[in-house]
C-alpha cells in the first residue's frame, strides 16, 4: 500500500474520466435517441405499441452505457497507465481480491438486474393485458409463403391485411404447415405461427400508412419473399374496402408460387428478382 | 506454480486410482445416457399434454398387449438379478456362481431381445398412427438398440468370466457394465410405469 | 502394409466401401422387397450409407481392435503396448493414425477446428456476398437458406469443439499435472468420430435436388432444425441430422472424459482451489456438454424418425387429418405431434451450447492475463463461483428463446428473471478482469491483445443480451437481426478472440515455435475494425426490422448491410492472415524456448516439445498457479528454465 501511496490516485483517476465520458455518452445519445425514427434506425411508428418497445430500447441503452463506460475505461486505464514496455522485468502487486469491491459489484450487478427485471415485468403486464371492449378479431393462417386474414365478423378474407385506424384488434394465428413469425415492425408485435396451436395476441393501430407484416422465422424456399402489405385506414375505407372483399373460402388461399409474391408485394425488386429467374430456381 | 519433485514414485497409487477412475467414467456415460432417457420420457408426457387436436391415440386401435409386455419386462429384470447375483458371486470368490450366472443373465437378455423385436411387428398400429404410437414405437426401438449394447457387453464379461479372468480381487468389469446392465433393465419398467401413470388410452 | 493398416488412409478406403455397400446394397437386402439395386439417395438409403461410412472408417483405423481383444479376453494390452499405441517413436505418421496421446489428439483437433472454422467462415463471406445488395442476385433463396444453415452449424460444432478439443486434450492434462487424459482410447475414439461427422456434413449441399419437394435442395432449416421445418425438407437435411448426432455423440465422449480426467487424474497437491482458470472453464464446458447435448441428441432422432418412419412426433394435425400432408412428398399419418416439442428440445441443449462455446474464453482470457500482467488471479474464488453459477443457471434459461412460440406465455416472466439474473455470475468474471488488469504491469503482446478484445466485445454481446432478455424488447426483436449481431457479439467477439488469444499463447508449446508477432497485430487490428463495424450495423439493421435468415431484403436494409459486407471482408482478411500465420510458424517459425511468457502454470514447466508422457515424475503441487509478486516462488522470466523436473 505504501508503495501505492506514492504514485496519484488512480482509482480517482479512473473514476472521474468514468464519469466524465458517461456523461458525455449519455447526452449524445439523449441528444440522438429522439432521431432515430426520422433517421429510419427504428421503423416507422404504427402503434404505441412500438413506442413502448422503443422506450425500453431507450431506458436499456440509458443504463447500458454506464456499465460499459465503466468495464472500458478501468480496463483502458490500467493498460495504458500500469503496462510495461516489452517484457516486464518483475511481477506485479499481489492482489488477491478486496472483499469491499467484491461485495459492491456483486450488490450492485444484482440490484440493476433485479431493476431490469422489475421494469419488464411491469411491461410485460401490459403487453399480454387483453383488450377489453369492442374488438375486432382477424384469424391469420401462415401457410409457405404468404399469409391468409379470415375477418370472421365480416365473412370475408384476404391476402393482404386491412385494419381500421384506433381500433383493437385481436389476431389469432396459426399455421397451416411448418412454424411462420407473424411480425409486424411498425406496431412492435411479432407471434409465431405454429402448426396445430391457435394464439391471440391484440394490438391497436394509431397511426394512418401501409405498413408490411413480415415472416420472422425461416419457413423454408420462400421465407425471404414472405412480406405483405399492412394498411391502416380509416373507418369508413375499411368499410368499403370490407364490402369489395369475397365472402370465406372454404379452403385457404394457396400458394401459387414466386408470380404471386410479386403481385402481392408490389415493390420492383422483387418483380426483378422474379424476372432474372433468381427467385424461381430452387 | 510451485512444485517438487515427489518422494514417492508414481506406481504406487496409481492401480487404486486407475479403478475408480473407470468406475467414475462408465458412471458418467450411464448418466448421460439416463439423461437422454429422460428426454424420450419428457417428450412421452409432453405429446400427452399438448399433442394437436387429440392426436394421441385413436380409439379404434388396440392397446399393446400388457401380458407380452410384462413377460418381456420381467425377463430383462431378471437378467439383471443374474448379473447381480453373479457379481455376487465373483466378489465372494465363487467362479461358478459367477458363470452360471453370467450365461443366465445373457440367455435372458437373448430371450428379450427377440421377443421385443417381434412383439414390435405385431402391434396393432403403425409408428405412423398419432403421437402415443409414435413414442412407443421410438421407446421400444431405443430399448432394442441398449439390449444390442448389452449383448455386446454381456458377451464380452461371459467370455472373460468362462476365460477366468475374474477373481475376488479383480472384477472390475462386473461392476461397471453392471451399471449400464442395472440401468438397461430399470429403462423398460420405468416406461411402463409411466404408461400406467398416464395412460394411452384415456384423455 | 503394416504401416498403412491401420490408418487414416485405410480408414478412408473402408469408409468410402462401407458408404457404397451400405447405401447401394443393405437397402436393397433388408428393404421392402420392390427397392432397387445400385446407388439410392432415399432418406433409407443415405442413412444405411452413412452408417457403413461410419463402421468402415471404425474398422479402418482400427478402433475395434480393443473392444474385440476385450471381449474375446485375450491378452491385456501392457504399458508397452500403450505407449506403441500412443505413438512412440513412429515420427509424423502419428498424426494420421488412431493414436491415444493426448497431445496427438489436441494437434488433430486444433488442425480439424481450424479447417472447419474455415469453411464456415467460407460460408459467412457467401451470406455476405448475397447480402450486400438486396436482390439475391448472387445465388437463389434455397441455396441461400442451405449456406446459412451450413454457416450457423458448422461454425456452432467448430466453437463447441475448438477450445475441449485442442486445449483441452493438450494443453489440459499437462496442466494438471497428469500423463495423459483419463481414457486416452475414448479421447481418440472422438476425435474418430469427428472426422465421420464432417465429412457427412460435407454432404448436404449436393443433396435433395430434382425431386419435386417444396422445400429444395439441401438442408433449409436454420441451424435451429426445428421439427416441422425439418421433417418437410429434402435429404439433405437427412444427411445434417445423422452428421449432428456423430458429432454430438463425440462431444459427449469427449466431454465425460475431460470430467474424469479432471476429477481423478490430478497431480498431488492439485486442489480445488490450485487449478488454473482455464482448467475451471473447460471443465465448466464439458459438464454442460455433457448433460445438455442428449437433449439435442433426442429431438435429432425423433426428426430422423419423422422422416424415415412417418411418425408423427412434430407433424401436427388439425381435424384429424396431417396437415403436412398438403405438401408433397411427404406422406404422415395421423399427426397429433407439437411443434413446440422440438423448439423446447432444441433449445434446452441450445441455450447451455452458448455458455459452452464461452466458459472456456473466460478462463483462457483470465489466464492470458495474469501472465502478462503479472499478477494474480483478482478474486479466485469469485471467478470460480462465476463459472459454475453460469453453468448451474444456464440449464434454467432456455424458454428466452421461444418468449413469442405462444408456448406458455404465462411463465415468460420466470425465464426473464432467471436468463437477468445469469448476468450477475458473468459479471464476476469481468470484475476480476479488471482487477487482474489494475496495476499490473501488462506486457502487451498479441495474445494478451486478444485476450483485451475479449472484454470490450462480449461486453457489447452481453449488455445487447440483456435487451433481448426483456420480453417486449424481444417481441421486436426476435428473429431479427439484433439477435444476430447480439450472438455473433458473444461468440465471434467472445469465444473466437479467446480461441485466438489461446492459439498465440500456446501456440509454443504445441508446436515448438513462435507466432510471427508482426503479421499476429496487423491481423489483430484488422479483426477487431472489421468486426465491429460489421456486427454494429448489423444491430442497425436489427433494429430497423430485418428478418434474419432472408436472402433478399427491403431495400431500406441496404446501407446497414452494405457497410456490414464490407467490415465482414475486412474481418475475413484479417482472419485469413492469421491462419497464414499460423500456416507460416508452424513451418518456419523461430524456435521457442520451454517458457517463452514466463508463465507459472505447470504445462510450462516441462519441455518443448513435450515428451510422450509428459512428466518423468509426477509433480507435486505445493503452490497456487498464480503466485505472481509473492517473489520466494518466482520463476526466472528471462531466461526460460527448460523444465525444472523433466526429463
Ligand atoms: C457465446 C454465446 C452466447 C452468450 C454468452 C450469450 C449471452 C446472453 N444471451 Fe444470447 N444468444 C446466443 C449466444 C450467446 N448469448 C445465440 C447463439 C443466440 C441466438 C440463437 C438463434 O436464435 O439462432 C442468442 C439469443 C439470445 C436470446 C434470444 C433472442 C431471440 O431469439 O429472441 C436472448 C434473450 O434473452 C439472449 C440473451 C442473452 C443474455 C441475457 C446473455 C447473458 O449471459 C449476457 C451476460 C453478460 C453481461 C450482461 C455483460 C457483463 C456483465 C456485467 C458487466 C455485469 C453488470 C451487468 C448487468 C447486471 C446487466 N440471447
Ligand atoms: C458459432 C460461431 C459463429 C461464427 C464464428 C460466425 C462467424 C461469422 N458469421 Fe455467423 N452465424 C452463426 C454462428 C457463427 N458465425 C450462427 C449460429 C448463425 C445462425 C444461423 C441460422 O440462422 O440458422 C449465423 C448467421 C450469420 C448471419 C446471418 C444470416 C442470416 O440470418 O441471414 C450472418 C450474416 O452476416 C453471419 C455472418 C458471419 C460472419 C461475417 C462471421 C465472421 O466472423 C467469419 C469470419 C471469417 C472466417 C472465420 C474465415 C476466414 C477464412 C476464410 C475466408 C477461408 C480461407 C480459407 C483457407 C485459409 C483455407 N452469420
Ligand atoms: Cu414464413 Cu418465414
Ligand atoms: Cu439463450
Amino acid at each position: 500500500m505504501s508503495e501505492a501511496q506514492a504514485q496519484p490516485n488512480h482509482i480517482k483517476r479512473a473514476t472521474v474520466l468514468w464519469a466524465i465520458l458517461t456523461a458525455l455518452a449519455l447526452l449524445v445519445y439523449v441528444v440522438i435517441a429522439p432521431q432515430l425514427s426520422s433517421w429510419g434506425v427504428l421503423p416507422k411508428l404504427g402503434s404505441k405499441r412500438l413506442d413502448e418497445v422503443n422506450t425500453v430500447l431507450w431506458l436499456f441503452t440509458l443504463l447500458a452505457i454506464p456499465v460499459f463506460t465503466l468495464v472500458v475505461v478501468y480496463a483502458g486505464y490500467a493498460v495504458f497507465t500500469f503496462r510495461s514496455r516489452g517484457r516486464p522485468s518483475g511481477d506485479g502487486p499481489s492482489m488477491p481480491g478486496d472483499r469491499r469491491i467484491q461485495r459492491i459489484w456483486i450488490i450492485s450487478t444484482i440490484l440493476l438486474a433485479a431493476f431490469l427485471f422489475g421494469y419488464g415485468l411491469y411491461f410485460l403486464g401490459e403487453v399480454q393485458a387483453a383488450p377489453t371492449g369492442n374488438v375486432l378479431q382477424i384469424n391469420v393462417t401462415g401457410e409457405q409463403w404468404l399469409w391468409n386474414y379470415t375477418y370472421p365478423k365480416y365473412n370475408i378474407s384476404s391476402t393482404e391485411l386491412y385494419l381500421p385506424v384506433n381500433q383493437a384488434v385481436t389476431f389469432d394465428i396459426t399455421s397451416l404447415d411448418v412454424q411462420h413469425s407473424f411480425w409486424i415492425p411498425s406496431f412492435g408485435i411479432k407471434q409465431d405461427a405454429v402448426p396445430g396451436e391457435h394464439v391471440k395476441i391484440s394490438v391497436t393501430p394509431s397511426e394512418l400508412g401501409d405498413y408490411v407484416v413480415r415472416c420472422a422465422e425461416l419457413c423454408g424456399l420462400y421465407h425471404a419473399y414472405m412480406e405483405t402489405p399492412v394498411h391502416v385506414v380509416t373507418a369508413t375505407e375499411f368499410e368499403t374496402w370490407e364490402q369489395g372483399q369475397q365472402s370465406i373460402q372454404v379452403t385457404p388461399q394457396a400458394f401459387a408460387g414466386p408470380t404471386l409474391l410479386a403481385a402481392v408485394t408490389n415493390t420492383t425488386r422483387r418483380r426483378a428478382s422474379v424476372a432474372s429467374g433468381s427467385v424461381g430456381a430452387a | 506454480m510451485s512444485a517438487a519433485i515427489p518422494v514417492t514414485g508414481h506406481a504406487s497409487a496409481h492401480a487404486e486410482n486407475d479403478e475408480s477412475k473407470v468406475r467414475l467414467g462408465m458412471l458418467f456415460y450411464v448418466l448421460t445416457d439416463v439423461i437422454l432417457v429422460s428426454f424420450v420420457f419428457a417428450a412421452y408426457i409432453w405429446l400427452r399434454a399438448y399433442n394437436t387436436d387429440n392426436g394421441w391415440f385413436p380409439a379404434k386401435y388396440p392397446l399393446p398387449n400388457s401380458t407380452t409386455t410384462g413377460i418381456l419386462v420381467g425377463l430383462i429384470v431378471v437378467s439383471a438379478v443374474c448379473f447381480y447375483v453373479a457379481y455376487r458371486g465373483i466378489r465372494a470368490g465363487n467362479q461358478t456362481v459367477l458363470r452360471v450366472g453370467m450365461v443366465l443373465a445373457l440367455v435372458l437378455l437373448i430371450a428379450a431381445l427377440i421377443g421385443q423385436i417381434r412383439f414390435m411387428g405385431q402391434q396393432g398400429f403403425a409408428a405412423t398412427d398419432g403421437s402415443f404410437a409414435s413414442t412407443y414405437v421410438f421407446v421400444s426401438g431405443y430399448h432394442v438398440y441398449h439390449m444390442l449394447v448389452g449383448l455386446f457387453l454381456g458377451l464380452g464379461v461371459t467370455i472373460r468370466a468362462l476365460r477366468g479372468k475374474y477373481s475376488a480381487e479383480r472384477h472390475l468389469g462386473l461392476v461397471t457394465i453392471g451399471y449400464f446392465w442395472y440401468w438397461m433393465a430399470l429403462t423398460p419398467v420405468l416406461f411402463t410405469l409411466i404408461m400406467t401413470a398416464l395412460p394411452p388410452n384415456t384423455r | 502394409m503394416k504401416k498403412l493398416f491401420p490408418s487414416y488412409l485405410s480408414g478412408a478406403i473402408l469408409a468410402v466401401i462401407g458408404f457404397i455397400v451400405g447405401q447401394s446394397y443393405v437397402y436393397h437386402f433388408v428393404g421392402s422387397g420392390n427397392t432397387p439395386k445400385g446407388p439410392n439417395f432415399t432418406e433409407q438409403g443415405l442413412v444405411l450409407g452413412f452408417i457403413g461410412l461410419l463402421v468402415g472408417w471404425l474398422i479402418g483405423i482400427g478402433a475395434f481392435k480393443y473392444p474385440i481383444t476385450w471381449m474375446l479376453g485375450l491378452k491385456d494390452p501392457d504399458h508397452e503396448e500403450e505407449l506403441r499405441l500412443a505413438g512412440a517413436n513412429t515420427g509424423v505418421s502419428r498424426y494420421f493414425r488412431f493414436t491415444t496421446d493426448h497431445k496427438v489428439v489436441g494437434i488433430q483437433y486444433l488442425v480439424a477446428t481450424l479447417i472447419m472454422l474455415a469453411f464456415g467462415g467460407l460460408g459467412a463471406m457467401l451470406i455476405r456476398i448475397e447480402l450486400i445488395r438486396p436482390g439475391a442476385k448472387a445465388f437463389p433463396p434455397g441455396t441461400y437458406n442451405t449456406v446459412v444453415t451450413m454457416h450457423g452449424m458448422l461454425m456452432i460444432l467448430t466453437t463447441i469443439t475448438f477450445f475441449i478439443g485442442p486445449f483441452g486434450n493438450f494443453i489440459v492434462p499437462i496442466m494438471i499435472g497428469a500423463r495423459d487424459m483419463a481414457f486416452p482410447r475414448l479421447n481418440a475414439l472422438s476425435f474418430a468420430l469427428l472426422v465421420p461427422g464432417v465429412v457427412i456434413f460435407a454432404f448436404i449441399p449436393f443433396l435433395g435436388y430434382g425431386q419435386g419437394s417444396a422445400a429444395g435442395g439441401g438442408a433449409q432449416t436454420g441451424w435451429t432444425v426445428l421439427g416441422a421445418i425439418a421433417d418437410e425438407g429434402g435429404v439433405g437435411v437427412t444427411a445434417l441430422v445423422c452428421a449432428v448426432i456423430i458429432l454430438g455423440a463425440s462431444s459427449m465422449l469427449g466431454a465425460v472424459n475431460l470430467i474424469t480426467t479432471v476429477i481423478k487424474m490430478r497431480a498431488p497437491g492439485m486442489r480445488w482451489t490450485r487449478l488454473p482458470m482455464t482448467v475451471w472453464g473447460i471443465f465448466g464446458a464439458a459438464l454442460l456438454a455433457a448433460i445438455g447435448t442428449s437433449s439435442f441428441t433426442v429431438d435429432l432422432l425423433l426428426i430422423l424418425m419423422d422422416r424415415i418412419y412417418k411418425t408423427t412426433f412434430f407433424v401436427a394435425s388439425t381435424g384429424g387429418n396431417a396437415i403436412v400432408n398438403a405438401i408433397p412428398n411427404t406422406n404422415f399419418g395421423f399427426g397429433g405431434g407439437s411443434a413446440w416439442l422440438s423448439q423446447n428440445l432444441f433449445w434446452f441443449f441450445g441455450h447451455p451450447e452458448v455458455y459452452l462455446i464461452v466458459l472456456p474464453a473466460f478462463g483462457i482470457a483470465l489466464d492470458v492475463l495474469t501472465t502478462f500482467s503479472r499478477k494474480t488471479v483478482y478474486g479466485y474464488k469469485m471467478a470460480v463461483i462465476g463459472i459454475m453459477g453460469v453453468v448451474v443457471l444456464s440449464f434454467l434459461v432456455w424458454a428466452h428463446h421461444e418468449f413469442v412460440s405462444g408456448w406458455a406465455p404465462e411463465i415468460r416472466g420466470v425465464y426473464m428473471a432467471t436468463t437477468e439474473m445469469i448476468s450477475v455470475p458473468t459479471g464476476f468474471i469481468f470484475l476480476v478482469l479488471l482487477g487482474t488488469l489494475w496495476r499490473g504491469k501488462l506486457w502487451v503482446t498479441v495474445p494478451s491483445l486478444f485476450a483485451l478484445s475479449f472484454i470490450w466485445n462480449f461486453l457489447i454481446g452481453g449488455l445487447t443480451g440483456i435487451y433481448l432478455s426483456d420480453v417486449p424488447a424481444d417481441v421486436q426483436l426476435h428473429g431479427g437481426m439484433f439477435v444476430t449481431a447480439h450472438f455473433h457479439y458473444t461468440i465471434v467477439g467472445g469465444a473466437l478472440m479467446g480461441f485466438f488469444a489461446a492459439v498465440y499463447f500456446w501456440f509454443p508449446k504445441m508446436t515448438g515455435r513462435m507466432m510471427d508477432e508482426r503479421i499476429g497485430w496487423i491481423s489483430f487490428w484488422g479483426i477487431q475494425i472489421g468486426f465491429n463495424v460489421a456486427f454494429m450495423a448489423m444491430f442497425i439493421a436489427g433494429l430497423q426490422g430485418m428478418p434474419r435468415r432472408v436472402a433478399d431484403y427491403d431495400p431500406i436494409f441496404a446501407n446497414a448491410n452494405l457497410v456490414t459486407s464490407l467490415g465482414a471482408f475486412l474481418l475475413a482478411a484479417s482472419i485469413v492472415l492469421t491462419f497464414y500465420n499460423i500456416v507460416y510458424s508452424w513451418v518456419a517459425g523461430e524456435k521457442a524456448v520451454a517458457n517463452p511468457w514466463g508463465a507459472k502454470t505447470l504445462e510450462w514447466l516441462v519441455p518443448t516439445p513435450v515428451p510422450l508422457e509428459n512428466f518423468e515424475e509426477i509433480p507435486v503441487v505445493t503452490g497456487h498457479p498464480y503466485d505472481y509478486g509473492e517473489s520466494e516462488h518466482m520463476i526466472p522470466i528471462a531466461e526460460a528454465p527448460g523444465g525444472q523436473f523433466a526429463g
